[in-house]
């Protein structure tokens, strides 16, 4: 168990920067996600971490003892972590017991050491008979809790994840993520993780640190991060939104903001000045569709214009004036197309972020 | 402590590199620039070569005669070659894989034997090939005469083709495997006949291969001085290569000359090898890589099949089957007759080349560079390919460069060049020079092929070795050199078959005491004792197909890996 401190990290790779001035510190025993779309930094940054590559600025510390500084690469290999890579990085011209053993070979111990570590890690990833097979034997999510095994073997201080799931399949992926966490759980090891994935990162993280074009964008909880997004970006790339924009008409306890002709939407969010111009952000689940005609705050009426059924909800197009609205309903009733409809949003439910 | 201070090695290597490989031919430039006495060059310096060279009728004769050569070869090959592979690459012809290793099987061997094979089979009166059909024309006709000549413009084209057409045929077919099948079986859907597909889609689509292989058959033919001037110093033609060894080994030496021409062929060669990179580059786009393989429905052969198994059966008769027979005939007589019996034959070339020390010194230097050098470009092409690949700085990709130039320089111009870069130092005339030689004309191959095998191997493995706790070193040693240990054996297997039947270069490189195998068949045919010769092309051969045999069989070796699509030669 350790602490991780990036502190101004950055990552230039000849006039282009991959991270700019990373500041994160990531608690003993805590699961992090490094989150983002591809380019953003996020591999990088665990790389600069793992020793992998060196770094242009700034300084990396375990448990207070810098690692990487602008001058200074600790090698990988004395860093004491254990990485389990996207292309799994299983050896195959060694048997899964052989993969094991490469590195505590390395640190000499004891042969019978080995031997009852080798044995307790492949019974804690459920591959306790998988020892002498080699590596050709084993399926995609085999070889993935080989190279995890591998990983966990050496009792590292920090586990770093680069992506380990993409490459498996959708039912493996989500079953592997809760193994991925409750093991994490039970060895109580810092861990950090890189994702595109927001489902995985929300399943598996204490924190999600999302990453854009090598800044930090936003960290948070996976609730804070859904719940309170603090850019645009951040409402994007995490779940559905419908992504609005207008200029506040009323400022007091709650704010109104008017987006397109005779739609005024009030959220409980304050803090803004009238005629200041806004963003909207809602998301899908929290429009709620109904017949009645009842009037009050965020209700609406408008036209059904379009309906996806998707088995356990029902993606639907409002159209309230000339703005859409997307709302996803479950369970999934028969919706047809044309119909007058009456749109209702929670006050709650409106996120305010100024627009720039 | 970190990966920042690891460039020594680096600089190290690339000023070794540069010794061996380029500093050489800035040696050859720079004589082109000296007045020349009778036995070498004076101390002034004066343009009379490079005018002569450039500007003078006759050796742009011999250039336009070199080109001219390499051109016909080059065609021929395309025909030949293409339509092998396409009969192998498509047809439902049986046993592919025999005839594969018999169309190859050339590449590997040497050229000089194969030509003294073909001397010894279509000489006129005294060749194999003429006597018996002398004997059987004689039955019916009373005037024999000789009905195929080798001492001929032709006969140098035909014996150049043979060895050359299995490189079109290796590429092509390479092409051809790793073709998507849809794009054929769309063209089918759509429509179009079988042989239409071919015409429209299959070739087109090989095209970028077949001009890349095309490219290089005609640099290897325009840069040959061996087969062209054995035959063309009898049958009346002189190509520039020839002319360059002529000067520079034959008194009175016109040494400028030749370095001024040794420029002007290196001129092309850079051109063409340039002008092959880019080819080749273009082919690798077109093939999908990792492909799984050519697996649609081979095409029906029907009434052609015989037309087919004709062409694959002449061209393994002549290239394999007849010139290893002629070759042990030849070597098994007294003198060149055209019937075989028993006054005529003997054992005593072989037990003279037994009992012979010179032989056997030969014979030693043979193995020991044949290893040595193989082991030299495999660690150090793999060390350079790594450092470029894994550590791509500026130094180290220049190094990678610095490398792989010499695959540009024609054998005779990189010879000329050491010759008269050790000329005054003790190590001339030792083997170590050829060794120097060997190296820097054969570490593309090793830069080159272990790259292709280094790309196929995920960084993460060596990184993900680093994690567990191993150095650098460490990993290198224990995870990346086993991955690629069938391409480092490839490597090490082409090197010594082309460091075994290496001619050019040791030809002006060589003495008494670091005479090689290939040397002294050049020697004997140059003096006109065709049937030692023979005997020792016979040993020269048999030591190569036993490393063939060694390397595909006890090794499982891919062998035509290492011509690869990066392939340079």
């Amino acid at each position: 168990m350790s602490h991780v401190r990036l502190d101004g990290l950055v990552k230039a790779y000849g006039g282009s920067v991959a991270v700019n001035r990373i500041n994160l510190d990531i608690e003993e025993g805590e699961f992090l996600v490094l989150l983002g779309p591809s380019g953003c930094g996020k591999t990088t940054t665990l790389r600069c971490i793992a020793g992998l590559e060196d770094i242009t600025d700034g300084q990396i510390l375990i448990d207070g003892q810098p690692v990487s500084t602008s001058t200074l690469t600790t090698p990988p290999e004395q860093r004491q972590m254990g990485m389990v890579f996207q292309s799994y990085a299983v050896w195959p011209h060694m048997s899964v017991a052989e993969n094991l053993a490469f590195g505590l070979k390395l640190q000499k111990l004891p042969k019978i050491e080995i031997e009852k570590r080798i044995t307790e890690v492949l019974d804690l990833v459920g591959l306790g008979s998988f020892a002498e097979r080699g590596i050709h034997e084993l399926s995609g999510g085999q070889q993935q809790r080989v190279a995890l095994a591998r990983a966990v073997v050496l009792r590292p201080r920090v586990l770093l994840f680069d992506e380990p799931l993409s490459n498996l399949d959708a039912q493996l992926r989500e079953h592997m993520r809760f193994e991925l966490r409750q093991l994490q759980q039970r060895l109580g090891i810092t861990a950090i993780y890189v994702t595109h994935d927001q489902q995985e990162a929300m399943v598996v993280a204490d924190r999600i640190v999302l990453m854009n074009k090598g800044r930090i964008e936003q960290i948070g909880t996976p609730r804070q991060l859904y719940r309170q997004p603090e850019t645009l970006f951040a409402a994007g790339f995490i779940g559905l939104a419908n992504s609005l924009s207008g200029a506040v008409i009323e400022a007091s306890e709650t704010t109104t903001v008017r987006i397109g002709a005779g739609v005024p939407l009030t959220s409980l969010q304050t803090g803004f000045e009238i005629g200041a111009n806004v963003k909207l952000i809602v998301r899908p689940e929290e429009v709620r569709v109904g017949f009645d005609d009842e009037d009050g705050p965020n209700r609406f009426r408008g036209t059904l214009k379009e309906c996806v059924f998707l088995g356990n909800i029902a993606d639907i197009t409002v159209m309230v004036g000339q703005t859409l609205f997307r709302a996803q309903i479950s369970p999934a009733r028969d919706w047809t197309v044309g119909e007058q409809v009456t749109l209702s949003i929670d006050p709650s439910a409106v996120t305010l972020i100024p627009a720039i | 402590m970190s990966a920042r201070s690891t460039s020594v090695p680096s600089w190290l290597l690339t000023a070794l590199v540069f010794g061996v490989a380029i500093l050489p031919l800035l040696f050859v430039i720079d004589a082109a620039f000296y007045r020349e006495t009778r036995v070498g060059l004076a101390t002034d310096r004066s343009w009379v070569a490079v005018i002569d060279v450039f500007t003078g009728a006759d050796y742009l004769r011999y250039l336009r005669n070199a080109l001219g050569l390499a051109g016909i070869v080059t065609a021929v090959s395309l025909v030949v070659g293409v339509g092998i592979a396409l009969i192998l690459g498509r047809s439902d012809i049986g046993h592919k894989r025999v005839w594969d290793a018999l169309i190859t099987l050339p590449l590997y061997l040497s050229p000089f034997a194969g030509l003294m094979a073909w001397i010894a089979l279509a000489s006129p009166k005294t060749g194999f090939i003429n006597t018996i059909i002398d004997a059987m024309a004689a039955v019916f006709i009373h005037e024999p005469g000789s009905i195929v000549d080798i001492w001929t413009f032709a006969g140098v084209v035909f014996v150049m083709t043979l060895f050359f057409c299995p490189l079109v045929y290796l590429f092509t077919v390479g092409s051809l495997r790793g073709m998507n099948t849809a794009l054929e079986e769309a063209a089918r859907i759509g429509g179009a006949t079988p042989l239409t597909t071919i015409m429209r889609i299959t070739l087109p689509m090989c095209l970028p291969s077949i001009v890349a292989s095309a490219l290089l058959v005609f640099i290897l033919g325009a840069e040959m001085y061996t087969i062209p001037g054995i035959i063309g110093s009898n049958a009346g033609f002189t190509t520039l290569p020839w002319r360059i060894f002529e000067d520079s080994t034959s008194v009175p030496v016109h040494r400028a000359h030749a370095a001024a021409a040794g420029t002007l062929l290196l001129l092309v060669t850079v051109l063409g090898v340039w002008l092959q990179g880019r080819a080749t580059r273009v082919s690798a786009k077109f093939v999908t890589l990792g492909g799984k393989g050519f697996n649609g429905r081979p095409l029906r052969l029907g009434r052609w099949r015989w037309a087919a198994w004709g062409l694959l059966a002449s061209y393994v008769l002549a290239a394999d089957i007849l010139p290893f027979g002629a070759l042990l005939m030849s070597s098994l007589m007294k003198f060149s007759a055209g019937t075989i019996s028993a006054e005529v034959l003997t054992f005593k070339h072989y037990l003279g080349f037994f009992t012979s020390e010179e032989m056997q010194i030969a014979l030693l230097n043979t193995v020991f560079l044949a290893v040595v050098t193989g082991v030299i470009c495999m660690a150090l092409g793999f060390m350079i390919s790594h450092m470029a690949l894994r550590n791509p700085t500026r130094l180290n990709r220049a190094l990678a460069f610095l490398a792989v130039l010499p695959v540009a320089v024609p054998g005779l111009v990189y010879g000329l060049g050491l010759v008269w870069t050790f000329l005054r130092t003790p190590l001339y005339g030792t083997i170590w020079v050829l060794l120097f030689a060997y190296v820097a004309k054969f570490l593309p191959y090793g830069v080159i092929v272990s790259r292709t095998g280094l790309m196929q191997v995920h960084p993460e493995l060596a990184e993900s070795a680093r994690m567990c706790g191993a150095t650098a070193r460490t990993a290198l040693a224990k995870i990346t050199a086993p991955l690629v240990k069938s391409t480092l054996a490839a490597v090490l297997f082409f090197v010594m078959l082309n460091a075994i039947k290496e001619l050019s270069a040791s030809v002006l490189l060589y003495s008494q005491d670091s005479e090689v195998l290939s040397v002294l068949t050049w020697h004997y045919m140059d003096s006109g004792d065709y049937q030692f010769a023979a005997a020792i092309g016979f040993i020269q051969t048999f030591i190569m197909l036993a490393v063939v045999f060694a390397a595909q069989r006890l090794f499982r070796v891919r062998l035509d890996r290492a011509f690869g699509h990066g392939g340079g030669r």
